[in-house]
C-alpha cells in the first residue's frame, strides 16, 4: 500500500492521534506557561534565584526524553499524567528564560516614569511591564511549542496519547506492511500539528500586541 | 513673590545610600513657593536629582522631612502621593504600547475619572501643548523628540497636579527644538501656574527658565538660592561666579524683555498717508529714515526722504523692515537682532505683529547702563575688600 492510499484507508486512525497529541501538548504548554510566566514575574528582579532556576530549568532539557518518561510510570503511573508532566518540564526553560528577559528588557525610563506616576508594583507589572515583555514571551512559548510536539511523540513509551503511538508502532514492526506508512503518516500529522500550533501563536502574537511595539 | 503660600517644603532633608558614607544629600532645607519655576542647578553629581527625587520619594529620605501644601508627606502612601506630583524625566518614558491618549490618561484612570472627564481632559491638554488632536490614537513611535517631550508635559499634567517635577526635560533635544519648547513651556506656565522643581546641569537653562535658582554643590548644598537676576549680577561666592562661567552680564540680557526699555522716538506713517505728510515727518524727527506701517499697523518699509522722490510705489519703496522682534523677546535677541540689521535698530511689535515702537543702539545702552551700577558698586567693595585683606 502506498502512502496516500494508507492515508485515505486509516484517516480517521491518524486523525484521532493528532487531536489527542494536540491536546497533550496544549494542556502542557497551558501549565509550562502559567509556571513559566509566575515564576518569571518572581524572579526576575532576583538576579542570583533567576540564574539559580534558569539552571535547574535548563537541566530538565538535558534529560533523555525517553529516561525521564520511564521514570516518572513508578510515580504517575501510564496515560495522560506522566506525559504532561514530563512536557511541562520541557517547555519551562524558554517560556522562563523569555518572560526574564521579556521584563528586564523594559526601559527603565519607562518603569521610572511609571513609578514616578504612581502605579504601584502590581499596576506597573500589569499595564507596563508584561505588555511590554509579552512579544519575547510568545517568542518563548513558540520555541516550547516546537519542542513539544517533537518530544510528546515519546510520550507513547508511557501510554501517553498522540502520534508517537503510530511511530512506535512502525518501528516495533519496521520491514513489517505499513510500517513505513505508520512512521510516515505519525510523522508528517506532528510536523503538521507543529505548523498549525506556531501559526496560532503566530496570530495570538499579532493580535495582543500593541501596536505600538510591533515591528 | 515673597507673600505667595509655600507649595514645597523641604525640612532638613538627608539622603545616605546604603553603602555609602558621605551623605548625596546633606541637611537641605528649603522652601518653594506656589506658581513659581525653581531650578536646581549644579555640577554633575552634586545631588540635585536625589533631591528632586525625595521630594515624591522615588528616593525616600533617610532622615528629614517634605511638606506638600502643608501637609507631612514625609510617611503617606507613596503611590497616592506621586498621583498628586506631576513627573517629566530626560527621556520621557511614554509608554509605547498605548497610545497618545492612553499615556495622558494614565494618572486620571488611577484617579478613577469617569470616561467622559478623562477624553475632555485629553482634548484639552493636547490643545494646550499644541499637538494636534488627531495624535490621540497614535503610538509614541510616530512622534517626533519635541511631540514626546510636549506629550511627557501633557501626560504629567493631566491631572491637573499642583505640582510638576522636571528632570531635565529638555535634555535629551536638538538645541533648535529645545529653545522652542522651553519659549512654549514658559508660554504655558503663563497660563497653568504650577509650582516647577526643574533640574538640569545648564547654568543658560536655568537662568532661561527659573523663577528662583537653587545652586547646589556637592551633597546638594545650596551655595546660592534667588532670583536669575540677582545670581547673575551678585553671586553669592566664588562657586556661584565660576559656576555662571564667564559673560554674566550678556546673560543678564536674557533676562530683560525688550518692552521694559523706553523705545526711541522714530517717525511713523503710514501706507495711505501723503508723501508731502511722510516727508514732514523725517524732517521734523531729526532721523533720516521713516518706517511705514500697513493697515494692520504692521511695519513694512523703511524709507528715506530721497526714497520717497523716486517713483516706487510706497509698497516697495526704501527697503523692506525686516528687523523685527516681539515686545516679549529679550534684550539678548533684540540686540542680536539689531546687530545684524541694516540700521543698527529693531522695530518692537506686540503678538499681532502691530507695531509698537522702535530701539535702536542708544536705547539699549541706556538700560545696561541702568543694571551696571550695582555691578560696579559689588566690584569696588570686593577691590576694597581684598585691598583690606592685603593690609592685613
Amino acid at each position: 500500500m502506498g502512502f496516500f492510499e494508507y492515508l485515505a484507508y486509516s484517516w480517521d486512525h491518524v486523525l484521532e492521534l493528532a487531536i489527542g497529541h494536540a491536546i497533550v501538548v496544549a494542556i502542557s504548554l497551558a501549565i509550562a506557561v502559567v509556571i513559566g510566566v509566575s515564576l518569571g514575574v518572581l524572579v526576575y528582579r532576583r538576579e542570583r534565584t533567576a540564574n539559580a532556576l534558569l539552571a535547574v530549568t535548563s537541566t530538565f532539557l538535558t534529560i533523555p526524553s525517553l529516561a525521564l518518561f520511564a521514570i516518572f510510570i513508578p510515580i504517575f503511573g501510564l496515560g495522560y499524567k506522566p506525559a504532561v508532566v514530563a512536557l511541562v518540564m520541557y517547555a519551562l526553560l524558554p517560556i522562563l528564560r523569555n518572560t526574564v528577559t521579556g521584563l528586564r528588557s523594559v526601559d527603565p525610563a519607562i518603569a521610572e516614569s511609571a513609578q514616578g506616576m504612581g502605579m504601584n508594583a502590581r499596576q506597573r507589572l500589569l499595564r507596563i511591564e508584561l505588555p511590554l515583555a509579552w512579544p519575547v514571551i510568545i517568542a518563548g512559548v513558540r520555541v516550547s511549542t516546537m519542542l513539544l510536539m517533537g518530544i510528546a511523540a515519546i510520550a507513547a513509551v508511557v501510554n501517553g496519547p498522540g502520534l508517537g503511538d503510530d511511530i512506535f508502532a512502525g518501528l516495533a514492526r519496521i520491514g513489517g506492511a505499513n510500517a513505513l506508512n505508520l512512521v510516515l503518516g505519525g510523522t508528517l500529522g506532528i510536523i503538521v500539528l507543529a505548523l498549525l500550533f506556531d501559526t496560532f501563536f503566530n496570530l495570538l502574537g499579532r493580535l495582543t500586541t500593541s501596536r505600538g511595539i510591533r515591528d | 513673590m515673597q507673600t505667595a503660600e509655600t507649595m514645597i517644603n523641604l525640612e532638613d532633608l538627608t539622603k545616605v545610600f546604603p553603602g555609602q558614607d558621605e551623605p548625596a544629600v546633606d541637611d537641605l532645607s528649603m522652601e518653594i513657593y506656589e506658581g513659581e519655576i525653581v531650578v536646581l542647578v549644579g555640577p554633575s553629581g552634586c545631588g540635585k536629582t536625589t533631591t528632586m527625587k525625595m521630594i515624591n520619594r522615588l528616593i525616600e529620605p533617610t532622615s528629614g522631612r517634605i511638606f506638600l501644601e502643608g501637609e507631612d508627606v514625609t510617611k503617606v502612601n507613596s503611590d497616592n502621593l506621586r498621583r498628586r506630583i506631576g513627573y517629566v524625566i530626560q527621556q520621557i518614558g511614554l509608554f509605547p504600547h498605548m497610545t497618545i491618549a492612553d499615556n495622558i490618561a494614565t494618572v486620571p484612570k488611577m484617579l478613577g475619572w469617569d470616561k467622559k472627564r478623562t477624553s475632555d481632559r485629553i482634548d484639552e491638554l493636547l490643545e494646550m501643548t499644541g499637538i494636534d488632536l488627531s495624535y490621540r490614537d497614535r503610538y509614541p513611535k510616530e512622534l517626533s523628540g519635541g511631540q514626546r517631550q510636549r506629550i511627557g508635559v501633557a501626560r504629567a499634567m493631566a491631572a491637573d497636579p499642583p505640582v510638576l517635577l522636571m528632570d531635565e526635560p529638555f535634555g535629551a533635544i536638538d538645541p533648535i527644538t529645545r529653545d522652542r519648547l522651553q519659549d512654549e513651556f514658559l508660554r504655558l506656565q503663563q497660563e497653568i501656574r504650577k509650582t516647577i522643581v526643574f533640574v538640569t546641569h545648564d547654568i543658560d537653562e536655568a537662568i532661561k527658565m527659573g523663577d528662583r535658582i537653587a545652586i547646589l554643590r556637592t551633597q546638594s548644598k545650596i551655595a546660592q538660592y534667588d532670583t536669575p537676576e540677582k545670581i547673575l549680577t551678585d553671586p553669592a561666592d566664588d562657586f556661584v561666579a565660576d559656576f555662571i562661567g564667564a559673560g554674566a552680564s550678556i546673560k543678564r540680557l536674557r533676562l530683560s524683555t525688550v518692552d521694559e526699555i523706553e523705545p526711541a522716538d522714530w517717525p511713523v506713517a503710514r501706507l495711505s498717508d501723503s508723501r508731502e505728510e511722510m516727508r514732514n515727518k523725517i524732517r521734523n524727527s531729526g532721523k533720516d529714515y521713516a518706517l511705514l506701517l500697513d493697515d494692520r499697523e504692521r511695519p513694512k518699509r523703511w524709507v528715506t526722504a530721497e526714497h520717497l522722490e523716486l517713483g516706487t510705489p510706497l509698497e516697495e519703496a526704501g527697503r523692506p523692515a525686516v528687523a523685527i522682534v516681539e515686545s516679549n523677546a529679550s534684550l539678548y535677541n533684540t540686540l542680536d537682532t539689531m546687530i545684524t540689521s541694516y540700521k543698527g535698530s529693531a522695530i518692537v511689535v506686540d503678538e499681532g505683529g502691530r507695531y509698537k515702537g522702535v530701539v535702536d543702539f542708544d536705547t539699549v545702552l541706556e538700560a545696561i547702563n541702568a543694571m551696571r551700577p550695582q555691578e560696579q558698586t559689588r566690584d569696588r567693595i570686593e577691590r576694597e575688600r581684598r585691598a583690606g585683606d592685603d593690609e592685613r
